[in-house]
């Protein structure tokens, strides 16, 4: 199960380093900047932690 | 003179090997730390910061595309493949981590400090950032909502923090020299400066 986040900034593909380091090649992916409130990593309130995730670390949800 | 650190000693044995091999020269070791520590450093982050604070036009452009200043601007030492500047307010704070290892905006803030590579604070910053920036001196109020960056793939993040009060009369040059590394970070909140001869 994954945590429910907000795209807030698309940035194109990239190498994708879960190929390339592995010496499979550059595999460009998507990279998003996903917003995840600290109510739903943490359970705690106040704060947002915004990762960048490639496409395939991620799974479309009904909004 | 202190004792050299293991990791100290690790690296002088690294680089030693593979000067031996032919695989490096001890010029291009001295070139990496001469870029960093004399020509690529926070100064370049700070002039951006204090061009953004007197500059409204310069300002938004930053904040939606801090890539092709930084390239037009030329600065050295690589790793801004792409910039993304996050501004604080007196609503937002910003902070900025590598929870993977030490990813950091080279060409703007020149090299990281110590403790940005630390394992507890890359932990703790995502999952308790009040306390951490307590710890490190930036007492926040409830009000205000904290937002982490993390560094985990090539964006690398700047913040700008907010102008400090009284600085109303200085130049673009002299706002420079108030911005610190830390602020651009987000682990430092800017304060303000006593103006000679205004009683406050």
């Amino acid at each position: 199960m994954g945590k429910r986040g907000e795209i807030v900034m698309y940035h194109s593909g990239w190498v994708f380093p879960d190929t390339n380091a592995h010496g499979k090649g550059e595999n460009p992916k998507h990279l998003y900047t996903v917003r995840f409130s600290s109510e739903v990593l943490w359970n705690k309130p106040g704060f947002a932690v915004c990762i960048d995730l490639f496409e395939p670390y991620l799974e479309s949800v009904d909004v | 003179m202190s004792e050299e650190s293991p990791q100290a000693i690790r690296a002088e044995a690294l680089e030693s090997i593979l000067i031996e091999k032919g695989l490096l020269t001890a010029k291009a070791v001295d070139d990496v730390i001469a870029l960093y520590s004399e020509r690529v450093g926070p100064l370049n982050g700070a002039r951006l910061v204090a061009r953004a604070w007197v500059d409204p036009q310069f300002k938004k452009q930053l904040l939606t595309d801090a890539t092709s200043i930084v390239e037009s601007l030329g600065f050295e030492g690589g790793q801004v493949e792409k910039l993304v500047v996050v501004e604080n307010t007196d609503k937002v704070h910003n902070a900025v981590v590598c929870t993977l290892c030490s990813c950091y905006p080279w060409a703007v803030l020149g090299l990281p400090p110590k403790w940005y590579k630390d394992p507890a604070y890359r932990s703790r910053i995502v999952m308790e950032p009040r306390q951490v920036l307590a710890e490190m001196g930036v007492g926040l109020g409830s009000n205000v909502e904290i937002q982490v960056w993390d560094s985990s793939a090539e964006i690398r993040y700047m913040v700008l923090p907010v102008r400090p009060p009284g600085t109303q009369n200085l130049n673009e040059e002299q706002l420079a020299e108030l911005v610190t590394r830390d602020s651009m970070i987000g682990v430092e909140v800017l304060v303000g400066v006593e103006v000679p001869g205004e009683a406050s």
